[in-house]
């Protein structure tokens, strides 16, 4: 049976994380318990809001280590949006601060961009946005996607992954293009909501719940 | 370059139906929500608003409920807003399944609302809904309690300040024109916009695809709602069953009393008539996109 422990920290909508997943056949639960965690034979960390305040969540229950130790068997882990940023080794956003340190690399907030007419794009970015895919997709969640394909977003922080990370797919927001999608081993990450990019994004938690499967 | 605009069919929820008025004065029943929602999902909307427009304390179980059935089936982003006061209450529903909440009343009451929630659940949480009534003298007001009620603020210094705050999108909304099907108030929009660094949503007003691409031009809105131009589409094609209320459903669409400035349109074909004007929007592979 595909199971997946959805990592509950209070932010973010794991409703709908919770409801894509079981959607496309996985047996998933939402769980804030890190022995739970630490055993699960897959991690999803969903969330939506600053990572110093996810981190301090996490710290307290002791989440951090949880998913940490569990990565460190090989179990995979998919980060979405704010879950993706938590794998990285440090974020920005109200000071310098450490994230879980499983993909070395950081978060930083979208710089200004021109929107073509003398002004600059909003921010937060929001909306469906059209990916180029990398070499890196291969054996990965992001595999059935191609380039073109659009996905939600929604964000203000993007990561910048070091370059022993493989970026497996960037965005662009007006010339600035950034990374959408990385993997490094079985650990995953996204800057778009796949639960929240209906069909597509639906076919992301399927391959996800096959690559869970192929183990 | 402008970014990919939104498509996003609004609903109005008293209790347990939809509902659809003119001016928010004369409520008509359309059906149920779930149905709508579900119909809108598979003809590629882009995203959900949902507006209770009684958020009475009776009412707000029904709408949860409302909520976790949308959102337990129905994958794009939902926002969900009327009647929202505290915390609790945008814990609650975020916790229900949406993704956003759009607040108008209890941030204009306090505006260090929008910061506190901002902060808590990310400022892209948090959309500030702003309801303007015009003035004799130019300029427009913003109202609350679903335009029953005065503030003596300006619309668009308000809009400034919920930015500044920390709102994460704008929901612009004229209650002049909203349910009339004559347009969006493009001008109201284009101020706003001028002067927030932030998404901007235009609400209300849309009888014809020509009103959401002039919504949408580059200066405009970034994404457009609409209620009248796609209901009373749905409304034919949805398969009746047990849920949807059919014989009340066709009575209103057969009586003269439906909107005759509105000409109902899918959202694929909507889709079809923006790429035809220049608007950039997302490609959906929907039956009827070519219609």
């Amino acid at each position: 049976m595909r199971a997946v422990s959805v990592v509950d920290y209070g932010m973010g909508n794991v409703f709908s994380v919770l409801h894509a997943c079981r959607s496309v056949g996985l047996d998933a639960s939402l769980t804030e318990d890190p022995e739970a965690v630490a055993e699960a034979e897959a991690l999803i960390i969903p969330g939506v809001g600053a990572m110093p305040d996810a981190m301090t969540v996490l710290r307290s229950r002791g989440l951090d280590a949880a998913i940490v130790d569990s990565a460190s068997r090989g179990t995979p882990v998919l980060g979405i949006c704010l879950g993706f940023h938590l794998l990285m080794s440090n974020g920005t956003e109200f000071g310098e601060h450490e994230g879980l340190g499983l993909l070395p690399g950081t978060v930083l907030r979208l710089p200004e961009t021109g929107n073509g007419r003398g002004g600059v794009l909003p921010v937060p970015n929001v909306g469906w946005r059209k990916l180029s895919l990398s070499k890196g997709a291969v054996d990965s969640p992001f595999d059935v996607l191609h380039d073109g394909s659009q996905l939600y977003f929604v964000h203000s922080f993007y990561v910048k992954p070091d370059p022993t990370v493989s970026i497996v797919a960037t965005s662009s927001y007006g010339d600035f293009a950034y990374c959408a999608a990385a993997r490094s081993g079985s650990i995953f990450g996204c800057q778009f909501h796949p639960e929240r990019s209906a069909r597509i994004g639906l076919s992301v938690l399927e391959r996800f719940a096959a690559l869970i499967s192929a183990r | 370059m402008a970014s990919t605009r939104r498509i996003i069919p609004r609903l109005d929820i008293k209790g347990p139906n939809v509902v659809k008025g003119i001016r928010l004065e004369g409520l008509r029943v359309l059906g149920k929500p779930e149905a709508f929602a579900s119909y809108y999902y598979e003809h590629g909307a882009d995203e959900l608003f949902f507006q209770d427009v009684v958020a009475s304390l009776y009412e707000r179980n029904s709408l949860h409920d409302i909520v976790k059935r949308t959102a337990s089936r129905v994958f794009i982003p939902l926002c969900v807003g009327g009647g929202l006061r505290s915390l609790d209450d945008i814990k609650t529903v975020l916790r229900a399944g949406a993704d956003k909440v759009a607040l108008n009343t209890a941030v204009v009451r306090d505006h260090d609302l929008i910061r506190q929630a901002s902060r808590r659940f990310g400022s892209s949480t948090i959309v500030v809904s702003i309801e303007a009534g015009r003035l004799p003298s130019g300029g427009y007001e913003a109202l609350t309690d679903n335009g029953r009620e005065r503030t003596g603020l300006d619309a668009v210094e308000w809009a400034t300040k919920a930015a500044e705050f920390g709102a994460g999108e704008l929901l612009v909304t004229c209650v002049d024109v909203e349910g009339t099907g004559r347009g969006f108030e493009l001008g109201l929009v284009e101020e706003i916009k001028a002067k927030v660094g932030i998404p901007v949503i235009a609400g209300g007003g849309a009888g014809h695809v020509t009103h959401v691409a002039d919504v949408l031009a580059p200066g405009r809105a970034d994404a457009a709602a609409c209620a009248a131009l796609f209901h009373y589409e749905a409304i034919r094609n949805i398969k009746q069953t047990d849920d949807f209320h059919a014989s009340i459903n066709l009575n209103a669409m057969r009586t003269r009393a439906v909107n005759s400035s509105i000409n109902p349109s899918s959202i694929p074909r909507l889709r079809a008539a923006l790429k035809s004007a220049g608007v950039d929007v997302r490609t959906t592979e929907v039956a009827g996109a070519g219609a």
